[in-house]
């Protein structure tokens, strides 16, 4: 078997994962100033006060297993992303500290009403920076990075980080809708209708935009009859967002935020499909920058154990946490 | 870094100047002083304030999410 694909595969779903799932506690962030009242906000971070740093577990595995797999691609990247990777651990902080700290403030509760906020929106934005700086490419000569500090920062990179922001709103109030009852789902069912305006037209942009940019994308996308093979994701694309729009429309609870999650899967295989198999593009491919087989195979050994443990715990928390979130209980003042 | 195979100087990224790691350096310990800074007067307001007197009823009938600020941190009754 082909270690590298196996480690690949492995990172790219836990990427995936973190994606969506710290996706929609963070759009609950960016959504925040906007709430109704703060009998709302009160239940909006509840309702992600059980989860949220059980989904930013997944972000650690993107990272440390980036190290372990193939070091040669984070010691490229990172360097490469330094601001945007600094931007996103600082709002991380601010917004991790929030959810503590606004519990027990009287006073200031406002700051930190603004630190949530500010963190949620920053670290979106940040992450959308790397997708369009990926896309782009990074400048890597003999294994090492050999670009500028800024060569990340681009009107397309900006164009990714905003369509970041407006994808995890979207994903924060599918999942209020889901999570909340009367005002507040009113309030988060029309965020969510705005927003998923607000994602299509990103990813459109996105898609029309990177062909253009880079020829052998094209090549993957238009080449031959790959156009006709790789049509499903366009068109499962277009139906999640039909299906999103008519469960938005039609009042239901459930079928937004699955139907956003789709969209979010679908967007990430179409650029997955873009990228393979480079994992730094334009050059850098996972055979490249893979770890020898030794510590490939003892890496996948640990995995292999805690990622079912992982996958356990959380979806034992989702269950213990499951139905609507109220203003009271969990963080709340009683 | 490793014993005998590489030495710190040579596993410095050549990329990332003094001057970066530096300025994050310093903005590491500006926000963790300033935390810290947050953590001490919320400490010192909890103090103040002191502890909440037990309530009059007998515990147990009291749901446990009620006693701890958190799920899983609940405050073990008397």
């Amino acid at each position: 078997m082909d270690l590298a694909l196996i480690a690949a595969g492995t990172i790219a779903v836990g990427i995936l994962i973190y994606v969506i799932l710290d996706g929609f506690d963070l759009g609950v962030g960016i959504l925040f100033p906007f709430a109704p009242n703060e009998r709302a906000r009160d239940t909006m971070i509840n309702s992600v006060a059980p989860v949220w740093d059980g989904n930013e577990t997944w972000l650690i595995l993107g990272g440390g297993g980036l190290l372990v797999f193939f070091p040669v691609a984070y010691a490229t990247v990172l360097p490469a992303f330094y601001v945007p990777v600094m931007l996103l651990l600082f709002s991380l902080i601010f917004r991790g500290i929030a959810f503590e700290f606004r519990h027990g403030a009287d006073t200031s509760k406002y700051l930190w009403d603004r630190a949530f906020f500010g963190g949620s929106l920053m670290a979106t934005f940040a992450q959308g920076l790397l997708v369009g700086g990926l896309i782009q490419g990074v400048t890597v000569v003999n294994q090492r990075f050999a670009g500028g500090m800024f060569d990340w920062f681009s009107p397309f990179s900006v164009l990714t980080g905003l369509g970041m922001v407006a994808g995890y709103g979207l994903l924060g109030a599918c999942w209020l809708n889901m999570k909340t009852e009367g005002e507040t789902q009113l309030w988060a069912r029309r965020a969510a209708m705005i927003l998923a305006g607000g994602v299509l037209i990103a990813m459109a942009a996105v898609s029309i935009m990177t062909p253009l940019m880079r020829p052998a994308i094209a090549e993957r996308w238009f080449g031959g009859i790959n156009a006709l093979l790789l049509a499903p994701i366009p068109i499962m694309t277009a139906l999640n967002a039909a299906l999103l729009y008519y469960g938005l429309i039609g009042e239901r609870e459930r079928l937004p935020f699955f139907s956003a999650i789709g969209l979010f899967v679908w967007g990430y295989i179409g650029l997955a499909v873009s990228l393979y198999p480079n994992i730094v593009p334009p050059s850098l491919s996972i055979w490249d920058a893979a770890a020898p087989r030794s510590s490939m195979i003892f890496a996948l050994c640990g995995v292999a154990l805690t990622l079912p443990m992982i996958l356990g715990y959380t979806y034992y928390a989702y269950s213990v946490f499951k139905g609507k979130a109220s203003a009271h209980g969990g963080y709340a003042k009683h | 870094m490793i014993y005998g195979v590489l030495r710190t100087s040579d596993s410095a990224s050549p990329i990332i100047s003094g001057t970066m790691i530096a300025t994050s350096l310093t903005i590491f310990l500006i926000v963790y002083g300033g935390i810290f800074g947050a953590y001490m007067y919320y400490l010192t307001k909890l103090i103040r304030v002191g502890p909440a007197l037990p309530p009059p009823e007998d515990e147990e009938d009291m749901p446990e999410a009620i006693r701890g600020a958190r799920p899983g941190l609940v405050v073990p009754a008397e």
